[in-house]
Order: C-alpha cells, then structure tokens, then sequence
C-alpha cells in the first residue's frame, strides 16, 4: 500500500522522547510544549499483525428491543450488552464484570433474565430483548421501580437495572413462588451497597400483589 | 472574621487546621422539637433517574471523536522495564497510539510514584496504554505490546517482608521509615506487673476489595488549555486538584464532572493513575479519551484495606477492669506508602485503661499500595482488640458484654483528653443485649450450649468507635428563586448514601419550601462551591451544617426584605411555617413566596462549615450482636439473627439512614465470612480477581438484622447529627468471631471465618 506524509511510526517517533531513564527517573517534569497537537495521525494498518489479530467477522441480526424491530450488522464477538449500549446507544444497562459473574447486565430475552455480557448478539438473532429503558413509558414508572423507589431498594443504583429486570423476569416465571422460593430472585445480582434486605421487601410485595 | 484553629478527624487522621468562623452561623436545632421535613423518611431526589436507568455514570459517558484506552499491566510482582515493543500493537486497526515510559517524558504521579514507573513493584502496575477508536481495538493492541522486563526477586507475606535478607520493594528498605510507629502513655510495664491475669492473643485480617461494581476511569478532553475530566470520583475537587498538579495547570482550567457513582468505599477518593493516563493521551492526540478498567484491574491496581498481623497482650485485674493494654502490629502498606497503616485507635482508645502502647510497622510488599475502605484502619484494629475482650471475659468467667461496660470511657476520649459529645455506646450495648436476648442466647462457657444434632448455636458482640464529626472545608450555595423554587449547588458527590437528599431536606427545613420545588446540582467543580469529598464519615456533619448555614444566609437576606414590609427593625423578624411576622403578631405576617415575588432576581445565600467545638470530641458508637448456627459436619457458619444499635446523633433521613445501615453490615459480613485475597506466593500473582473467587455477600445471603438508632442529639453541629457511613460495617466482623467462638468453645483468630477454619479448629478441640 503506498502511503503519502507521515506515517504513524514516524509520528509516534517525533513525539516520543528518546531519552527516557532507565532506573531512577529524577522528579519528572511534565513539559506542555513538548507535545505536539496538529493533524490526526494516518491509522490505516501497514500490514495486518502476524499472530493474534484476527479480522473481524460481521454478520447481519434482527432483534425487537422494547418492542422495536432493529435491523444491525454486528461483530460476531460482540455482546448483547455492547449491542445494546454502543449500537442503540441503551445505557441503562450496564457492565460491571463483563464476565457472567455479577448479574448487573441483566436484561430480559422473550422474558427470561439473561446476562448480557455473555450472551453473543448473534445468538439473540430473532429474539425479543427488554431492557430498564422499555418498562416505563418514560413519564410513568413501572410498579416494581415505584416500588424499588418507595422502599429504597437501591444506593449508588449501578446494579438496580439488573436488579430490576431480573425480579421481573423470575416474577414473570413464577407467579405463585413463595417467600422461601423469593430469597432467590435477585440471587444472581451483586450489590456492594448492601440492599438487598429491601429489595427483598420489593420481590415480596409484589409477588403478594401478584398472587392477590 | 475570625479564624481559629480546630481540630478535624477524618478517616482517622487528626489535622489541625486554621478556618473562618462563619458569620452566618446557623443557630443550632439543639433545642427544636417541631420539624417538618427533617427526620421524615424520605425518598431520594436523584432515585428516579437511578431506577429507570438513565443515571449517567462514568462509564457512559460518549464524547464526539471519542477514543478508548486499556492498560497493559505487569505479569511480574517486581520487574524493570527494558525495553516496550508497541509496533504490533500499532498495527491493529483503530489502534492510534500506544504510551509508556519509554515514549513519555516521566509523569510524577505521586511522590517518587510515576503513571508508568520504570521500575513495576506488583503484579497489575502500569507499563503502557493502548489507544483506539474502539474498546475492542484497544484489548485486542493490548495483548500485542512486547515487553522485554528485567525480573527481579519479590515479597510478598508480610512476615517474610521484614527479614533482613528479603528482597528490597523499595530501595530504603521494607521497613516504613525503618522502624515501627510506637505510641505510649502510663508505664506498660508497671501496668503488667499490677494485673492479675495476662492474656495474649493473635490475631490475622486479609486483604479485602472495595468491589465497586462501577470499575474506575475517566474520560479526558482539552479545549485548548481547559480540561474537563468525567471522573468516577468521591471527590471531585481532590481529582481537581491531583490532576493540576500532575499536569502543572492552574485549577480553575479543570472541570471535573460526577453526576453519578457506582460505588467508592474509599476507592476513589483522588486521582487516579487512568485519569492521568487518559489526560496525557488526549493532549497528545487532540481527541477525547476514556479509560475504563476491566474487573480484573479492579481487584490488581485501586487499592484495598490491608491485611494485618496483630499481637495483643491484655493485663487484667480479677474484676476485670484493665491494667495494660500492648498491640504490636504488622500492616502491609504495599509498593508505596499509603495513609492508613495505623490500626491502634481502638487499643488506645474504646477501653479505659491508664497503660496503652501501640507498635506498629508499615511494611513493603510486592503488592498493590493500599487505601482507604470503609472505617480505614480502625475497622482492622476492632477485630484484635474487640476478639481479645471475649477470651478475656472466658479466662475471667465474665460475661462480654459486663466486661466491656466495667471498661467503659465515660470520662470522654482518653488520648485527646476530651470529653466526647455525646457517647450511645453503653445505651446500644444494653440495648443490643436485650433484643438479641443475650443472656438466654449465650453460652455462659463458650462452646458448651446443647448441640442440635450437628447444629450448635452461639451469640457474640462487637462494638465500635470512629470519629464522625467531619468539619471544615465544606461550602454551598443556594439560590432561591422569586418563583418560590430553590437550587443547592455545591460540588459533594451522591455516592448513594443520600448526599443530595440530605441537602434539599436541610434547605427545605431551614427555609419552609416543599422538598419537590428544590433541586441540588452536585455534578462539577466548575462554578459549585467547595467539598472536601464523600468520604470518612464526613458528609452530614459536615456539607449538612453547610447547607443549613447557606440556607439561613438566604432566610436572612429575605428577612430584610420582611422588615422593609412590615416596617419593623430587622432584629424583631421571627420566622416560622414559611411566614415572617413581627414576634406576636403571626397573623400580621407575610408569605416567602409573597415575598420573593417582590425580588426580581434569585436571593443567593452562601455557607461553609465552621469550625469543630473545641470543648470536645465528636466520635460515633454502637454494637452488634449477632447469633449464629454452625453446623460441625461442614463448618457452615449462618447467621441467624443480627441486632445493630447505633448512635448517629439526629437522624436526619430514617429511610436512608437505615440503608445506610444494611450496606454496611453487608460489607461487615463480607470481612468477618467470606472475602480474602489470596496471592500464589511461587509466582506473586493475586489469583482472586474475579467474582467467582473473590467472594462477596449474594442476595441470598442476606441475614435478618435489626437496626436501632439510639436516641441522640449532638450538640457538635448545628444539625445535631454524627455521620454514619462507615460505622456500621466495623463491629460486624469480630461479633460474627465472638459469635462462633460462642458457639464452639474455640476462638478463631483469622478472617475471614470460613467452614475450613471452623472444622480445624473443632479437630483441634476434640484432639485436646
């Protein structure tokens, strides 16, 4: 490939400083000018890296998301979560371990909590996804964040779009679990501020109400 | 104005500072019965926005032209970096640059600490950056930066560490300042000789994680010589301040914006080495930056509470009351030297006793430096001294909870030589006992209650002390506006303990305005008024007194306007239920919102903090009993009952307070039963860096507790109220000790108490 003006080696090169200490570094002086601004660099590969590297695959999927039908073209090593955050710009759902670990990333899939962060996009193909952002109307909120609300089921909030969903999901599945069975409907969601014991008293009240 | 000195303790450091005392003091609620918002559960004011999922937190923030970052880490526990090799990396698609020491001029990050340090002194230390267009891109660059290290021997067992021939993590030695901090009053020895009895013990905590479930990182973007930082902070003006200092700028060029957190704990209380990364990265290229940590980094490189080794040694009369009181202690500060390595406040301080000496050595470790995590240092310190009370009580025949009141300091803090504000300890003590119902619960002689089959049931205590009282620097602005409406601008981070909530109860109490016509902005540095930080304990008494004096700035400047109505002398304007009247005549008076519709701009009242009473101490205490079943086939401990009494002074938000509360035993249980970071001593390497082997409290965990607030005013404030963030998660671990130890006859001396250690411990009492 031919390539005209700097490339980014020689761009990197002139910015680097050659000599950087080996060993002792005497009280580092950060020197603004010494920083280049201008144009961006050239990105285009010179060549593809030998060994890990490996080009990407994409393929076409169709998923309805808070009852919307998308039509996306994703990496296949995407995940739902970065499908929903990056693609569809969904925040509301978030990534904590990225590693099906921590359940802060649950959504619902045709009404099933599953960890978005371990689900490939591709696999959810034909599916139905529900996220925190599709149970409000966006003015009124859904009974179970009134609820969430009124019994302070939440802190810092970064796992309550998990918590939320995944409570749906197991009431959804079981209506008439029992308050024993309800000391597992959150089980799979971590909370470091500790609230469970009133999300508890949400996932109680309303499987009462549910069962009424 | 006058300045006087006062004292601050925060985090357990004790600072004396020189501050304005305030001249707009608000008078305190000391003597006020009738309230109308304050102490009424109310919900948040930010909650909907963090229930429906559009909180925007860190890691959502998206700037145009935005790149990614990820860091490239040492696999090694101590190493040099040779040489970097970054041309594959380069040639990813979307990789733009790579950064490291040997690229960059050298960035002091702190001290003779650097954002990429030649020299690495723990597996996880920063070698280099990758920066793409895409998160994707930038792991994929990641894995390709070569890095040629010169390994060298490390450390990484405390005890190890203070050998003379161990290897060195820093060049002075790993010995911090070479010796042990020794602190002394009475005559230890004369103590000793005087007791009855000697009881010693030792006892072991491990390091435990803050596993915020937001990992660290920042977004970084210049315009021109301005800089705006999105940071996931507990304090935005100190990530300010660090990120001015590292880049040699003027402070009021640094935005620093958190509109929500997911989480801190102590982890986040400055600037962050990603922060600085990212700072760095989006000069060079012109473009935004954001660096956002995997979970694996979370557990290797943002701190944590230190492991400790603790040998305590207690003389004691028949009585019971203490003679002597001796901690020698080994705490591991890691790579660098942090600021909570000293871990001898409640040896010196929650019993009274005339003959204390702490010794305590910092050592260096081939680890990550440790920080601050919820009740730093003291919630270490609790577990030894806490732990050693209940042998002593068995040596002596006594119960625990009697030995701990035959030692009660109700002549006020014994270092200071202060009396304490105001003290809940005995009162949550007695209280705690009885609605556990302790004296029917506990077994008179550890381990001899009546098994059930292979259950066996115990109940055990602990109790607390920490300073609570906050104080200066804290500020706010409120702006009450001729609609009647009213904004508190202040740059205070909402960890989710309620901070902006606080703010509009305090405003709409001072000032008679419904809490749905105020709101709080506490999202940036730029244009809000000054906040130390969330952190410490420090924010209610601290920002609330703030706010409260902010507000009575404001009530004042209106009251002027009163008095030009009513044509009465300012000093004779009374206000009360949103009316200002001439005393005696109420129904002559007239509306705040008939009178702010008579200004054409916001009335602006402005507050800080002043100083702390210097005729005493504000200090927070409580205890917790808890009850479990252990069952002596698999060591399985369950709690079966736990009861919290507190005191928090005035309770300003009951809903809260009492979330507040079940957090922190949450984090309490996690100590004293499940976490631990385990590190493979062949290689150094921590190999608990995931969920899966670092084990937090589930949902299904969740025992029942019973929260009590004992019933308090503090006089230290002008809102009578302690701060509570971080007690209640120190009495939890060691009464889940005590409370096995109850249960089986056997003290278990090293946390966390898991079903292994209850079964050896049970083999060694049937082999005795």
């Amino acid at each position: 490939m031919e390539k005209k003006g700097t490339t980014r080696r020689d761009f990197i090169k002139a910015t680097a400083t050659g000599a950087a200490a080996v060993g002792i570094v005497s009280a580092g002086a950060f020197d603004p000018n010494s920083l280049e601004f201008g144009p961006q660099p050239v990105i285009a590969a010179e060549e593809p890296p030998k060994e890990a590297y490996r080009e990407p695959v994409y393929e076409q999927i169709q998923i309805t998301v808070n009852g919307t039908v998308r039509n996306l073209l994703v990496d296949t090593r995407e995940s739902l979560a970065e499908v929903l955050r990056n693609h569809l710009h969904l925040l509301g759902t978030k990534v904590a371990c990225d590693h099906s670990e921590c359940g802060a990333c649950t959504v619902l899939m045709d009404d099933t909590p599953v960890y978005s962060c371990s689900t490939l996009a591709v696999k959810a193909n034909g599916h139905k996804i529900r996220t925190i952002e599709g149970i409000s109307d966006g003015k009124i909120m859904h009974d179970l964040q009134q609820k969430f609300f009124d019994k302070d089921a939440y802190q810092c909030g970064f796992c309550t779009s998990g918590q939320i969903m995944a409570m749906l999901g197991f009431l959804k599945k079981y209506p008439n679990a029992s308050e024993e069975d309800l000391k597992q409907s959150n089980a799979g969601n971590l909370c470091r501020c500790g609230a469970y014991p009133n999300i508890h008293k949400v996932a109680l009240e309303a499987a009462k109400e549910k069962q009424k | 104005m006058a300045f006087v000195k006062t004292l601050v303790v925060v985090e357990g450091h004790e600072e004396f500072m020189v501050v304005e005392v305030p001249e707009n003091e608000a008078p305190s609620w000391a003597n006020k019965t009738d309230f109308d918002y304050v102490g009424k559960p109310t919900p948040r004011i930010d909650g909907v926005e963090r229930i429906t999922g559009k909180a925007m937190y860190t890691a959502d923030v998206n700037l145009t032209g935005m790149l990614h970052g990820k860091i490239v880490r040492s696999p090694y526990p101590h190493a040099k970096v040779k040489g970097v090799d970054d041309s594959e990396a380069l040639k990813v698609p979307g990789v733009i640059a790579v950064y490291h020491c040997k690229n960059t001029d050298p960035v002091a990050f702190e001290g003779d600490n650097f954002i990429f340090n030649p020299i690495l002194r723990f597996v996880g230390d920063e070698v280099a950056v990758v920066i793409a267009k895409t998160e994707r891109a930038a792991r994929d660059g990641r894995e390709l930066v070569k890095v040629d290290y010169e390994v060298l021997p490390f450390v990484v067992d405390t005890m190890d560490a203070v050998k003379p021939d161990a290897p060195k993590v820093q060049p002075k030695g790993n010995i911090v300042k070479g010796k042990p901090t020794v602190v002394t009053r009475g005559n230890l020895e004369a103590g000793f000789a005087s007791a009855d009895l000697i009881v010693e013990g030792t006892y072991s905590t491990p390091v435990v994680h803050h596993t915020c479930l937001e990992t660290h990182g920042s977004v970084v973007s210049w315009d021109g010589d301005n800089v705006t930082v999105y940071d996931t902070t507990q304090s935005m003006y100190r990530v300010q301040a660090g990120f001015a200092q590292t880049f040699k700028i003027p402070s009021n060029q640094v935005n620093v914006i958190c509109n929500y957190i997911g989480g801190g704990f102590g982890s986040k209380t400055g600037l962050g080495k990603y922060t600085a990364m990212a700072g760095l990265a989006s000069k060079k290229l012109g473009r935004p930056v954001k660096i956002l940590l995997d979970r694996d980094e979370e557990f290797l490189a943002t701190g944590h509470r230190p492991s400790t080794i603790q040998k305590i040694k207690a003389g004691v009369k028949k009585d019971g009351t203490l003679a002597a009181l001796s901690l020698e202690a080994y705490v591991p500060t890691g790579a660098y030297l942090g600021r909570f390595i000293d871990i001898g406040r409640p040896v010196r301080e929650l019993y009274k006793c005339e003959n204390v000496e702490t010794k305590i050595s910092g050592v260096y470790l081939n680890l990550m430096t440790h920080c601050a995590m919820r009740g730093p240092a003291s919630s270490e310190g609790m577990v030894g001294i806490e732990c050693m009370m209940d042998l002593i009580a068995t040596k002596l025949d006594m119960d625990p909870v009697e030995l701990r009141l035959k030692n009660y300091t109700d002549i006020g803090d014994q270092v200071k030589n202060l009396p304490y504000s105001s003290k809940g300890l005995q009162e949550s003590l007695v209280y705690g006992a009885e609605k556990s119902d302790w004296k029917n619960k506990r077994n008179k002689k550890p381990g001899e209650g009546k098994a059930n089959g292979n259950i066996v049931r115990g109940i055990g205590v602990g109790s607390l002390l920490w300073g609570a009282g906050g104080g200066p620097p804290s500020s706010a602005e409120v702006f009450v506006y001729p609609d009647g409406t009213l904004t508190v601008r202040s740059a205070v981070n909402d960890l989710g303990q309620g901070v902006r909530t606080l703010a509009a109860i305090i405003a709409a109490e001072e000032l008679h305005i419904p809490i749905e016509k105020i709101s709080v902005i506490a999202n940036e540095t730029e244009g809000s008024a000054y906040d130390m930080g969330s952190f410490g304990s420090r924010v209610t008494p601290s920002f609330g007194p703030a706010i409260r004096n902010a507000a009575y700035d404001a009530k004042m400047k209106i009251a002027k306007a009163a008095a030009a109505l009513l044509d009465i002398p300012e000093n004779e304007v009374q206000f009360e239920k949103g009316v200002f009247f001439k005393a005696g005549e109420k129904d002559n008076g007239v509306k705040l919102e008939k009178l702010l519709k008579t200004f054409n701009h916001p009335v602006v009242g402005s507050g800080f903090r002043g100083p702390n009473p210097p005729q005493y101490v504000l200090t927070s205490f409580g205890a917790q009993f808890v009850e479990v079943e252990v069952n002596t086939d698999t060591g399985e401990v369950k709690i079966v009952n736990l009861v919290a009494s507190h005191d928090a002074g005035r309770v300003i938000n009951p809903l809260l307070i009492e979330s507040q509360l079940l957090g922190a035993v949450a984090l309490g249980i996690g100590y004293g039963q499940y976490e631990e970071q385990f590190v493979d001593p062949a290689t150094g390497i921590p190999v608990t860096v995931d969920f899966a082997n670092y084990k937090i409290p589930t949902y299904a965990d969740f025992p029942k507790v019973e929260p009590h607030f004992v019933k308090q005013v503090d006089p230290a404030n002008n809102i009578n109220a302690k701060g509570f963030a971080e007690p209640p998660c120190m009495p939890t671990a060691p009464a889940i000790a005590n409370a096995v130890y109850n249960a089986i006859g056997v003290p278990i001396t090293d946390l966390p108490v898991t079903p292994a250690k209850v079964l050896k411990a049970l083999e060694v009492k049937r082999n005795k």
